[in-house]
């Protein structure tokens, strides 16, 4: 009796695959239908993913490139104190954006090259900056240790800051 | 006719009709993302060019402040290590300003000091202000050279620049006829009553001088010492005067010693050692005068005349003797400035 009743479902099965009748087009238009809407759909959602990924990319970039544009720092002075064999870069924010942090300072001469990183941001009374960076009209020094410098020696100072602007002085040791 | 059977026959016959409909979906959608996309970046663009532009804007302001410092002089406070800097602040560019800061600096070998005074100075295109700016600097002393700029609020630097100085002047100066100068047009004489010149003020021309009345002089002298040290005049100090004699080998000569004189014309400086010292500052005129017949570091006050034997009327020469201080250095220096004639 049960193997009767396989059977059935076997041949029922069987003359459903082999049937080449009108209800196969309908079965495999809403197929095919389904898989294009589907395929319609992943593909869009995956167009939208990469647009959205692409304009906040690509804001990030622009906001990033121009807060590094407002950035603009004035080197008022810079003395090296030969006895502790270390400069201070006495620096104002003179531009039209806050938080501006310095990143790495690079002392150089024509034969020489030193790079730090390393530095506390104090106000010009001595006091240590509490959030370590300098707010629109805000002054604020660094002391780097740089080792013997030449007594007269033509030095060049690069101030780099995390976001990436670039100020340029000098100063003689 | 026409269009009617046309849309009829579309609205009937709904063959290939889905396919149309996606794709114009499809590409309605492929337009939105891309638009959206492109409307995105041309407004971030936009942005970044703001940015670029507020720059710009910021770099000319910059470019184009131009803020001078004029007739610049550095004044020391020994006993209280105090730098004074003075100097005209000019706003000579076509925008505002702000000036911050202003930094000091001694150049001395053996006190390479600095110091900084935190300002808010607001100049408006145009705007002069006299500034009066005082530092401490450890040991700073009046023999000392210093140099000074201003800072603005847009990190310029305005270095302090000197008092000019008359040409003619610095090319006496230099041909060695020494650190003070001499205004020729305010040469007067006084005639000496009591303690008390007259007229006061204006007096009388000092080219010409009577003979036998107590006189004083007045002589506008200008410090222009290179070092811009002030000099200090002490009692010592005296206008000398030479006069040809009868007698060629016996000379003859009268003096004036330096006293203090008030706003009213009245010697202050009657007594001995009553005296102050007179400062003569770098590139300032100042009137000095000469009246007493005794240096006043020796004895009191007394009047001088011209009154010589042998001498009647005529020419005479007169000598400036200074002495005093420059800085921290010891000074003196004798001046065969001008002539008079005795009447």
């Amino acid at each position: 009796m049960y193997i009767g009743r396989t059977q059935m479902l076997v041949r029922k099965i069987s003359r459903v695959i082999l049937n080449k009748r009108a209800e196969s087009y309908v079965i495999s238009a809403v197929i095919l239908a389904g898989v294009a809407i589907a395929m319609g759909f992943a593909v869009l959602a995956w167009a939208q993913g990469r647009s959205s990924a692409y304009t906040q990319e690509y804001s990030e970039t622009m906001n990033a490139e121009t807060a590094k544009l407002k950035e603009r720092l004035a080197v008022e002075y810079i003395v090296y104190n030969a006895s502790a064999h270390e400069i201070w870069i006495y620096l104002l924010n003179w531009g039209t954006i806050d938080d501006v942090e310095i990143q790495t300072v690079h002392v150089r001469s024509d034969s020489w090259h030193l790079i730090a990183s390393a530095f506390t941001l104090k106000f010009f009374n001595g006091i240590s900056i509490p959030d370590q960076d300098l707010d629109m009209g805000e002054e604020g020094y660094i002391t780097v240790s740089t080792g013997a410098l030449q007594i007269g020696g033509y030095y060049y100072v690069r101030v780099v800051t995390v976001r990436g602007a670039v100020f340029d002085s000098t100063f003689v040791a | 006719m026409t269009r009617l059977s046309w849309l009829k026959r579309f609205s009937r016959d709904s063959k290939g009709i889905s396919t149309a409909i996606g794709t114009i979906l499809l590409v309605l959608a492929m337009f939105v993302i891309s638009s959206n996309v492109f409307l995105f970046t041309i407004s971030q663009n936009t942005l970044y060019s703001q940015a670029v532009t507020e720059g710009h804007q910021t770099d000319a302001d910059r470019f184009n402040e131009k803020i001078v410092a004029l007739n610049g002089n550095h004044t020391v406070d020994e006993d209280e290590d105090e730098v004074t800097v003075e100097a005209e602040l000019t706003n000579a560019g076509s925008v505002a300003a702000q000036i911050i800061k202003l930094w000091v600096f001694d150049t001395y070998p053996t006190n390479q000091r600095y110091n900084y005074a935190s300002l808010d100075l607001n100049l408006n295109p145009g705007d002069a202000f006299q500034s009066v700016v005082t530092v401490t600097i450890p040991g700073a002393q009046t023999g000392h050279n210093f140099v000074s700029y201003f800072v603005t609020a847009r990190g310029n630097t305005v270095p302090v620049t000197a008092a000019e100085v008359n040409g003619t002047i610095v090319a006496q100066v230099a041909l060695g006829i020494g650190k003070v100068g001499m205004d020729f047009d305010t040469f007067i004489y006084y005639n000496v009553s009591g303690y008390n010149l007259q007229v006061w003020p204006d007096g009388k021309e000092g080219y010409n001088v009577p003979k036998g009345k107590a006189m004083a002089f007045r002589v506008t002298l200008t410090n222009f010492d290179t070092n811009k040290r002030t000099i200090s005049l002490t009692s010592h100090s005296a206008l000398w005067m030479v006069f040809p004699t009868d007698n060629p080998q016996q000379v003859r000569s009268r003096w004036w010693y330096v006293v203090n004189v008030n706003g009213n014309g009245t010697i202050l400086s009657t007594k001995k050692d009553t005296f102050s010292n007179i400062p003569l500052l770098y590139a300032v005129p100042t009137p000095v005068y000469f009246a007493s017949y005794n240096d006043l570091s020796v004895s009191d006050f007394g009047t001088s005349s011209i009154d010589i034997p042998g001498f009647t009327t005529g020419p005479a020469a007169v000598n400036l003797m200074l002495f005093g201080t420059i800085g921290a250095s010891t000074f003196g220096q004798n001046i065969p400035f001008v002539s008079v004639y005795v009447t």
